[in-house]
């Protein structure tokens, strides 16, 4: 479980970083999950940002537990 | 003004605000146009002063919420303390409605966002209310079930009451609703399933408002800061006295009231809408 935590993280950082740059061309999918090059949106990587926090959260919970 | 008071009741009350929104303006024959950019940052005032409001109402709540959230990340593991269990249901509660907000807020509203589906939409609200009412009163009729409070309430079950706020993204179905009508059918009792709720709301609303905070900035915006603060006010003042009402009403009342509201104003505004756009 603690690499799920990790690779969620990673992932949800990766997601925030190419919500910022924007780099795929504009369609359903791309612009749903912010990704599309036709428009700036605070709102997807603020999104992917929390989602990392809360896995990194919860990768402390499971590294506590362990302990 | 009429907007702010409007917003400030409507978030609140399991009656839909977004659907309001959609309804009235072509209702009074205003000429609102939902994608200007000064009705939207006006919308963003109206939703910071509902969040203000309640964070305001429950403030003894969230402050030990936060202590407990921020303790707990803190130590590491759960204690089983009643704030601490709390934080983390909002937390696990906020996390689909966050998400599929995100994700596909923009493109249901683009779907759904005219009178005709909003009518239809909130009959369906009503219906949900009145089956979550029978539901209830079905499954504590035929067993022993009793009420519990919300801190009993298990992680799958706040992911649930959490996952029912995202039924609002449709406009006409209220949020405020749809996760009353999931805390009843978890076994909480009136009273804490709309306190559970309007908690829920807070930070989704709040949020919502902050993450368009930059819309008030945009050129073409005329809003001034007179205006923008009488509707921030307004609008709190409205939701604040709408949830000291709400929930004394949950007390000994239940969402059936507000179901009739919504299945005749929606019946109504499906009629109207329906006669103008086939004469």
């Amino acid at each position: 479980m603690k690499s799920l935590a990790i690779a969620l993280a990673v992932i949800f950082v990766l997601c925030g970083i190419l919500s910022i740059v924007h780099p795929l061309a504009a369609n359903e999918m791309t612009r749903a999950l912010g990704f599309s090059n036709d428009k700036v949106h605070a709102k997807h990587p603020f999104l992917y940002f929390v989602l990392a926090v809360l896995a990194l959260i919860w990768l402390r919970f499971q590294a506590a537990a362990a302990r | 003004m009429f907007l702010a008071i409007l917003q400030g009741v409507s978030e609140l009350f399991p009656i839909s605000s977004l659907g309001h929104t959609v309804l009235i303006p072509p209702l009074l024959h205003w000429h609102v146009d939902e994608g200007d950019e000064s009705f939207l940052a006006f919308v963003v005032v109206l939703h910071l002063g509902t969040a203000l409001a309640l964070l305001a109402y429950y403030r003894n709540e969230w402050a030990r919420i936060v202590r407990a959230l921020v303790a707990s990340v803190v130590r590491g593991r759960f204690i089983g303390d009643r704030d601490e269990r709390l934080g983390w249901l909002l937390v696990v509660g906020t996390i689909p409605v966050g998400i599929l907000g995100v994700l596909f807020q923009s493109s249901v509203r683009a779907l759904f966002a005219s009178p005709i589906p909003v009518a239809i939409f909130l009959m369906i609200n009503a219906l949900v209310m009145f089956a979550g009412e029978a539901l209830r009163r079905r499954q504590h009729a035929r067993s022993e079930r009793v009420s519990k409070p919300i801190e009993r309430v298990s992680w799958l079950e706040g992911l649930g009451v959490g996952a029912a706020q995202s039924l609002a993204l449709l406009p006409g179905i209220s949020r405020s609703g749809a996760s009353i009508v999931a805390g009843l059918l978890i076994d909480l009792d009136h009273e804490a399933a709309a306190t559970y709720s309007f908690l829920l709301a807070t930070p989704v609303i709040l949020l919502a408002g902050i993450l368009e905070i930059p819309a008030l900035f945009k050129p073409g915006v005329a809003i001034g800061p007179v205006e923008a603060i009488a509707g921030c006010v307004v609008a709190g003042v409205t939701a604040y006295a709408s949830v000291a009402f709400l929930t004394r009403y949950f007390q000994h009342n239940d969402l059936r009231p507000f179901g009739w509201y919504c299945l005749l104003a929606g019946a109504a505004a499906l009629i109207i809408f329906s006669t103008k756009v086939f004469s």
